[in-house]
């Protein structure tokens, strides 16, 4: 059973698409394994001496660059200026592709080619570029996959890990027009080829950035393929969206936070590639960007300052708490419904977007905790977790949004929200959820949830309170027909899979009680 | 001199799963305490907080703080209970009563590391309830009490000094799906992570499948008898509490 | 102390798919890397960024044109279409890392980003004492950094081994974009 078209995502809840992700044997064996694979990796680097020196000063220097973010990215602006690179600030969504269709539009971009970069995703820049009539073609084999399956990515690190090989044959042998075989290195031989096109004719260059430090002004990319070299290296301009979080004060910090991602991610002592820009091209040089732009990405980041919040901030994109998730191992990247999914997507879906999506994510969760314990920078998602659930009670964000950058103009702004939905030709789903939670009916409902809980916490602090609840309980347990009792709310959800524990027949403050008189 | 410890039963403990806090009266004593059962208590407040209702939580954790403070020792068969207090009541209470709470949560314990860790009571209690060795256990660990309160081997070294045979399944420390309110919330993917817990404990052969806390026990219980698989969940208190003379 | 890192080096760069020589004195080394050059070109260009400071120390590109090999040269009129059909690519690195295997390779003049890109094979010099044992190390030749101080190539990459993927059910892949030959040549000490 494949996984059927985003489309179909949007109207499912998430339990439905739970469901669908379960029943899907393609998907688990494809999770089983990766989540073994990756997740075996990150619990050695756990465990390496070197690695536990590395967390701590990891967590460290990404705590340090919170406690001053806008001074940080002030001093980074203006040493990436002093360097001629242009910097641009962009409070959210639609600033962000406003700036870049500006540069494309500026340059006369026809072709543009991308490395892997979940910022691009999370403001929807490909779409928004292919309405301008821009080619957009993702250049990580893994996201080439999903870009030609019109499917949001459903592993942070692995985004077409659900694909099997005959489906991704069967993509490519569409984008081919011609037949090829259902095998890995044919598979790869044509993405090198069709890709190689790409890059050598491309206009521009479109990545994201995984740290950028401020004392020399430098743009770390990190990859495997090489294809975030080609996207960087060939094209004429090279525009880097850069989360404002990924800065790092100085460039020995790299030697701390690169290992401790790529050992946390895949294990590897360092990816295949580690490209460190530091400006564009230089007089001499043949190659390299002729111009170079970095956007800076807010998108309510700077609203989690501050707040308990905050730490999410810490994130290096490793996956480790995807691969521990035992509710992610069952369910899946596109059970989500989000660009970032798992735990951290589960935290981050709902804060950066203001509240308008992924409002369900923090319900999808045991709190067992693997998560807070696997990250290499410590964040505590699952006390984010909690925290949100509270909340994300009232509509609207879970935070109030971050006053706009000193000087910086109202367009785009501070609101919350992520915008308008882009233009026809994205894949669905990516919209995200309808507002709300599916359980919130409206402030009636949620008023009474609260009412209800404050009634019951008061009842149960008083001793005859509990106790007669607890009997009144017990007595209507036994009265009303089984199928009243199964369709209660909570024992509803309960008895989908289980039996329905009853009260026992005498409570153990009974048997206490009994005690006295009768012994055990 | 007799240890007096209080002991907070839990609300799922008190009313759908007392053996457990029979057995974990009947082994307190067998391990020399004195227990007392301050009658006014009720639930530590997890069920709130989880459902993202911290001020309700924070009603019953003042009850709590209240009930318990008198008492130089709490004790709880519930590592989710013990960790709800060491890790979330300063949290969800301010000033004084953070306060007043982080005092209690330094005397509150799980009952199998306040006999092991504290007592230092394996070697008596498997005196007092031996195990037979033909019996084996799969131990799963919970998720609260391994990852806040690092509940580990307190289990283990009672299972096994008092003879019992234990075999380990492939991830112990896995989450068996329970989560609370998860577990009604999302019964769809609930009920299949305790399908992935069971199978892995069925795995093993072992003759029970064991734990700190009830919760998730119940929970897995209900699903073995939809399925019919994997061994019999059961409380260590219970286990060694069947055995004792 | 230099014996343990570059068998280190060596070790590590294998075990990621790569191919380590030497340590060999300078005129063993360009002999080699003329013979490697012969056979992973199989008949195309070898591109040479004869800026780079160890191709130049060594004469590297001279002795490969005096070995009959066709030297494609970053001066070249045509330089980026040919490079586009050149078998092999060869480079300097500024530093080898000892731990991951790696050699840092710098853009520059005459030293092109795209000669270890991309051709499908790349073979890299680097004296054996630059390395060092890892990243951390490496990168602290570049600091401390002046506000103005722009020591910093515009481009350093840092190359472990073959390009590889393993985005198809997790299974590796080698030389997907990048070169999926990488061969590391380290020369003994500073050329003559």
């Amino acid at each position: 059973m494949s996984v059927r078209p985003a489309e179909a995502a949007a109207r499912l809840s998430l339990a439905d698409r739970a469901r669908r992700a379960i029943g899907d044997t393609d998907l688990q064996t494809a999770l089983a394994k990766v989540t073994a694979a990756l997740g075996a990796e990150g619990t050695a680097a756990r465990t390496d001496p070197d690695m536990i020196e590395k967390r701590r000063r990891g967590a460290a220097i990404r705590r340090e660059v919170l406690a001053d973010l806008d001074g940080w990215l002030d001093r980074l602006q203006a040493r990436l200026e002093s360097i001629g690179v242009t910097v641009h600030r962009a409070a959210g969504p639609d600033e962000a592709r406003r700036i870049v269709l500006d540069i494309a539009r500026a340059e006369g971009v026809r072709l543009a080619v991308k490395s892997k970069s979940m910022a691009t995703e999370e403001v929807h820049l490909n779409a928004a570029l292919e309405a301008d009539g821009v080619e957009v073609v993702e250049t990580d084999l893994g996201e080439y996959i999903i870009q030609l399956a019109r499917e949001m990515p459903s592993h942070i690190i692995a985004p077409a890990v659900h694909k099997t090989v005959p489906q991704v044959a069967r993509l490519f042998t569409e984008a081919a027009g011609r037949e090829l075989p259902s095998e890995r290195g044919a598979l790869c031989a044509f993405a090198r080829e069709r890709l190689r096109s790409k890059f050598l004719a491309a206009d521009m260059g479109i990545s994201g950035a995984n740290f950028v430090t401020v004392d020399t002004g430098t743009i770390v990319l990190v990859t495997n393929e090489g294809n975030g070299r080609m996207c960087t290296s060939l094209p004429r301009v090279h525009v880097a969206v850069m989360p404002v979080e990924k800065v790092l004060p100085r460039f020995e910090d790299l030697g701390v936070l690169l290992p401790l991602l790529t050992r946390t991610a895949t294990g590897q002592r360092l990816s295949t590639y580690v490209s460190m820009i530091t400006g564009p091209r230089r007089p001499g040089e043949i190659d390299g960007p002729e111009r170079l732009h970095v956007v800076f990405l807010d998108h309510n980041r700077r609203s989690l300052l501050g707040t308990p919040y905050e730490e999410m901030l810490c994130c290096v994109r490793c996956g480790a708490c995807l691969n521990v998730c035992p509710v992610y191992r069952r369910i899946g990247g596109h059970a989500y419904d989000a660009v970032y999914s798992g735990p951290m997507g589960a935290v981050l879906t709902p804060l950066l977007s203001g509240g308008t999506e992924g409002r369900d994510l923090p319900d999808a969760s045991s709190l067992c905790g693997a998560c807070s314990e696997a990250c290499p920078v410590g964040i505590p998602l699952a006390d984010l977790l909690v925290r949100l659930r509270a909340d994300l009670r009232t509509p609207g964000p879970a935070v109030p949004p971050a006053p706009p950058w000193p000087g910086h103009g109202p367009d785009g702004g501070a609101a919350p929200g992520s915008g308008p939905a882009p233009a026809s030709g994205e894949p669905v789903g990516v919209a995200g959820d309808a507002p709300g939670r599916p359980s919130d009916s409206g402030p009636a409902a949620r008023a009474a949830r609260r009412l209800g809980f404050s009634a019951w916490a008061r009842l149960w602090a008083s001793p005859a309170g509990y106790r007669l609840s607890n009997a009144a309980v017990r007595r209507l347990g036994r009265l009303a027909p089984p199928a009243v009792v199964r369709r209660t709310p909570l024992v509803k959800g309960w008895g989908e899979g289980r039996d329905i524990p009853l009260p026992a027949t005498r409570s153990f403050r009974q048997r206490l009680a009994d005690r006295q008189k009768d012994g055990w | 001199m007799a240890t007096e410890v209080a002991l907070f039963v839990t609300c799922l403990v008190d009313q759908l799963a007392p053996e457990a806090g029979v057995a974990a009266v009947r082994l307190l004593e067998a391990a020399g305490c004195r227990v007392a059962f301050p009658e006014a208590q009720s639930c530590c407040g997890q069920p709130a907080l989880n459902t993202g209702e911290p001020e309700a939580a924070a009603v019953l954790a003042r009850h709590f703080v209240e009930v318990f403070e008198p008492y130089d020792a709490v004790v709880t068969p519930s590592g989710s209970c013990a960790a709800m207090v060491h890790h979330w009541y300063s949290r969800i209470l301010d000033g004084e009563w953070a306060e007043r709470a982080e005092a209690v949560a330094a005397r509150t314990y799980e009952l199998t590391s306040f006999l092991v860790d504290r007592l230092d009571a394996a070697d008596r209690l498997a005196e007092a309830a031996p195990l037979d060795p033909a019996v084996t256990v799969t131990v799963h660990d919970a998720c609260h009490g391994l990852r806040v309160l690092g509940l580990k081997s307190s289990a283990r070294r009672l299972l096994e000094a008092a003879g019992a045979t234990l075999v380990e399944m492939a991830e112990p420390e896995q989450c068996c799906g329970f989560g609370g309110t998860f577990a009604a919330k999302h019964g769809e993917i609930s009920a299949p992570m305790a399908d992935d817990k069971l199978a892995q404990a069925a795995a093993t052969g072992a003759d029970y499948l064991t734990a700190c806390d009830s919760g998730c026990l119940l929970h897995l219980a209900g699903r073995r008898r939809r399925t019919g698989q994997g061994p019999e969940p059961v409380h260590v208190a219970e286990l060694l509490g069947r055995a004792l003379r | 102390m230099t014996d343990e890192l570059a068998r280190r080096f060596a070790e590590v760069l294998t075990a990621v798919g790569g191919r380590a020589h030497g340590p060999l004195p300078a005129d063993e080394a360009l002999d080699l890397l003329v013979q490697l050059c012969r056979e992973r070109s199989n008949g195309t260009a070898v591109a040479v960024s004869t800026g780079d400071p160890v191709v130049q120390k060594l004469g590297a590109a001279d002795k490969l044109a005096a070995s009959g090999l066709d030297v494609l040269r970053p001066d070249d009129v045509f330089w980026r279409e040919r490079l586009a059909e050149a078998g092999v690519g060869v480079t300097g690195a500024v530093t080898a890392l000892a731990a991951s295997g790696s050699v840092g390779v710098a853009c520059g003049p005459g030293a092109p980003r795209a000669t270890s890109l991309v051709p499908p094979a790349h073979i890299c010099l680097v004296f054996r004492g630059t390395m060092v044992a890892d990243l951390g190390e490496g990168l602290l030749r570049w600091a401390p950094i002046a506000a103005d101080d722009t020591a910093l190539p515009s481009n350093l990459v840092w190359v472990s081994g073959p390009s590889r993927s393993a985005d198809l059910e997790l299974v590796l892949t080698v030389g997907v974009h990048g070169p999926g030959s990488v061969d590391v040549i380290v020369v003994e000490e500073d050329g003559g």
